[in-house]
């Protein structure tokens, strides 16, 4: 018993020594990271797919498969994060959701038919890019 | 490291943060124990954790998970289990199983992530309390069980005095045993703070870090969390991507128990037994942290690469303030809502009652005093039948979960109320932020936040289903919100860098809002 509360405040010394509070001016100013090839847009995002998935075989490595999981893992939040309209998000949800599933279980190797989806994908977000209306929903609501 | 006045300060405010948290489902578990004692008795007890039965360990687990009480809240129910001579196998298990879940944090914690989950943690709860039931249960037959209470107190009381009993035990908890228990659990929260400085949690528990399942198990001992923090707790760690295994930790270690539990169960069964049932705890839930860390990874979620989930824990004194007593007074400000106010008043009032009663030597042998004269020479009438104390006392604990629900509505109001304390909050948060008033808009920053999960939750409730795409923009929202959080931060103010944030949480806002209205 006592052993195991000693190992505990070990543990908790730890977590608590790595810790370098004093230097800073402010104890928020670490950023959300956002990684390298986090899509700006919907666009962007298939722009980003084609590129990986269009890239020579040799330069085809796994961070190349990690990135495209990645990115067709994200879909459905930068989807969200435009004004596309929720009958338009669906589609690109449960298309990036089926492909995501898939990716995941031949972890993350680009077979033919992980490849066909993938550009199947593309395809869809350049056409849901049309039905992206411009103006908020609660502007659109309110002129009609 | 913390200086010493940061570890004492810090230490205190933890110390009477947690006792404001703990203040309702304390309460909560004073009745309990007092309808334990009064209405069920002994064999009543017996009967409600399974008894001797095979079923014991599953019920008791089963009975924890519907009784609304903290790890704090259960120690004194627990130790009317022992009184009635409860198997300790089912005490374990209820003891571990009641505060990891309550009808209010079982609905928070559905809309969390995937619920599918929450529903692994529930199932992973049962496995543990049962491994630890058999194993405690075991160990148990070698020891001579406490005696019981000779006498059951409760059988002879009846109406008026048997609720006076019911009084007076609850005052007597309340300054007593129970109370310095309640101290003693709440000492793991100063001890954390005073060790850990501010902050220091904010990169210990990443996805990638195969540590982090391990540092949250240090943590959790010492830490004492009601479950509806826990849950909260839980929504960060997966709107953050941080590891699953850490977040399972933090629930059955965090919120099930505490220093309190080790120590009353040391006391009661024997140290050396309470070291093996503590380390095979620990050894299981670590197993299953590290068996659920990669495959509970929540999809499509980008590492924000640190968390405040865990600041609390920590000393809330950083080393660039000196004025402490605004700190304490802010730290606790914050945590003093109006249900733990009013259970603090009413703790107070029981423990003074207590104290009284302890003066005047009140207790059963007195309240019990010239009942028996009552009742020989009344005859029953059909009219006036004595309704079986079982009967009552199950009436009231099924009533004590029914309440529960029907709290569940009012903590979770309907959408369209939500949303009408979301406009209010949403109109001061980001008026004051483009303005400058940076402490204006982060006292209504997390109001908006709270708001956007109880919306989540009371449209589950009434409508059975939350959409997904209603969900996202609540992910959305949420992960906007924080990014203001740190914006307004950010010493010194950037005014355009706000603006930029505010924009984007208004659109989003705008289709959050839409998706709940149509």
């Amino acid at each position: 018993m006592r052993i195991c509360i000693v190992l505990c405040l070990l543990g908790s010394l730890v977590v608590g020594c790595v810790h370098d509070g004093d230097s800073k001016t402010s104890h928020f100013e670490h950023d959300h990271e956002v990684a390298p090839h986090w899509p700006s847009d919907l666009a962007d995002a298939a722009d980003k797919l084609r590129r990986r998935l269009n890239a020579p075989v040799s330069e085809q490595s796994k961070q190349v498969a990690k990135e495209i999981a990645d990115i067709v893992s994200w879909l459905p939040e930068i989807a969200a994060d435009t004004n596309l309209s929720e009958q338009d998000w669906i589609p690109l949800d449960t298309a990036s959701n089926s492909l995501s599933a898939k990716l995941q279980s031949t972890d993350n190797k680009m077979t033919d038919e992980c490849r066909q989806q993938t550009v199947a994908l593309c395809e869809l977000i350049e056409q849901s890019l049309d039905k992206v209306p411009t103006q908020l929903p609660s502007l659109r609501d309110a002129g009609s | 490291m913390n200086s010493p006045m940061e570890m004492l300060i810090g230490g205190l405010i933890r110390l009477a943060q947690g006792f404001i948290a703990a203040a309702p489902t304390l309460l909560v578990g004073l009745v309990i124990t007092a309808i334990l004692r009064y209405y069920l008795g002994r064999s009543g007890t017996q009967r409600l954790f399974g008894g001797h039965s095979w079923r014991s360990l599953p019920q008791s687990w089963l009975v924890g998970m519907l009784l609304p009480v903290c790890s704090i809240g259960v120690l004194p129910i627990l130790i009317q289990m022992r009184r009635s001579g409860v198997k300790p196998g089912a005490m374990s298990a209820f003891a571990l199983s009641a505060p990891l879940f309550n009808p209010l944090s079982l609905l928070y914690g559905l809309t969390l992530s995937r619920p599918l989950v929450i529903i692994l943690f529930a199932f992973g709860s049962l496995i543990i309390v049962t491994a630890l039931g058999c194993l405690w249960d075991f160990l148990g037959r070698k020891q001579v069980l406490a005696e019981p209470e000779k006498e059951d107190f409760g059988s002879a009381l009846i109406g008026t005095r048997r609720l006076a009993a019911m009084v007076v035990q609850m005052a007597r908890d309340a300054s007593g045993l129970p109370l310095v228990l309640s101290l003693i659990a709440l000492s793991g929260l100063a001890l954390l703070a005073a060790i850990l400085p501010y902050g220091a949690m904010q990169h210990s528990v990443e996805r990638d870090d195969p540590l982090a399942p391990l540092t949250m198990l240090a943590v959790s001992v010492p830490v004492y969390a009601t479950p509806m923090l826990a849950m909260s707790q839980l929504g960060m760690m997966f709107q953050h991507a941080n590891s699953p295994g850490a977040a399972f930790t933090l629930l059955i270690l965090g919120t099930g128990m505490n220093f309190a539990t080790l120590f009353w169960f040391g006391r009661q069964f024997g140290w050396k037994a309470s070291g093996l049932w503590l380390s095979a705890l620990l050894v299981i839930v670590l197993a299953i942290s590290y068996g659920i860390n990669e495959p509970l990874v929540p999809p499509g979620v980008q590492p924000a690469g640190h968390t405040h989930a865990f600041d609390i824990y920590a000393n809330p004194v950083h080393s660039l303030q000196q004025n402490f007593w605004s700190v304490t007074k802010e730290a606790i400000a914050k945590q003093a809502d109006i249900a733990s106010l009013v259970s603090l008043v009413i703790l107070a009032g029981f423990a003074l009652i207590g104290l009284a009663v302890r003066a005047f030597r009140i207790n059963d042998e007195r309240l019990l005093a010239g009942v028996n004269k009552t009742n020989d020479s009344g005859q029953t009438r059909r009219l006036d039948p004595i309704v079986p104390r079982g009967v009552i006392g199950a009436t009231m604990l099924t009533g004590l979960v029914v309440l529960s629900v029907v709290a569940c509505y009012a903590y979770y109001p309907s959408p369209e109320e939500c949303l009408e304390e979301i406009t209010l909050a949403r109109t001061e948060c980001l008026s004051a932020a483009t303005s400058g008033d940076k402490e204006h808009a982060l006292f209504w920053l997390p109001v908006w936040e709270e708001w956007s999960r109880r919306l989540e939750v009371g449209t589950l409730l009434r409508h059975g289903k939350l959409r997904r795409y209603q969900s996202m923009q609540g992910y959305l929202i949420r992960k906007k919100l924080e990014l203001l959080e740190h914006e307004l931060e950010h010493d010194p103010y950037e005014p355009k860098e706000v603006r930029k944030v505010v924009d984007s949480i208004f659109a989003t806002n705008s289709r959050w809002v839409r998706s709940f209205r149509y």
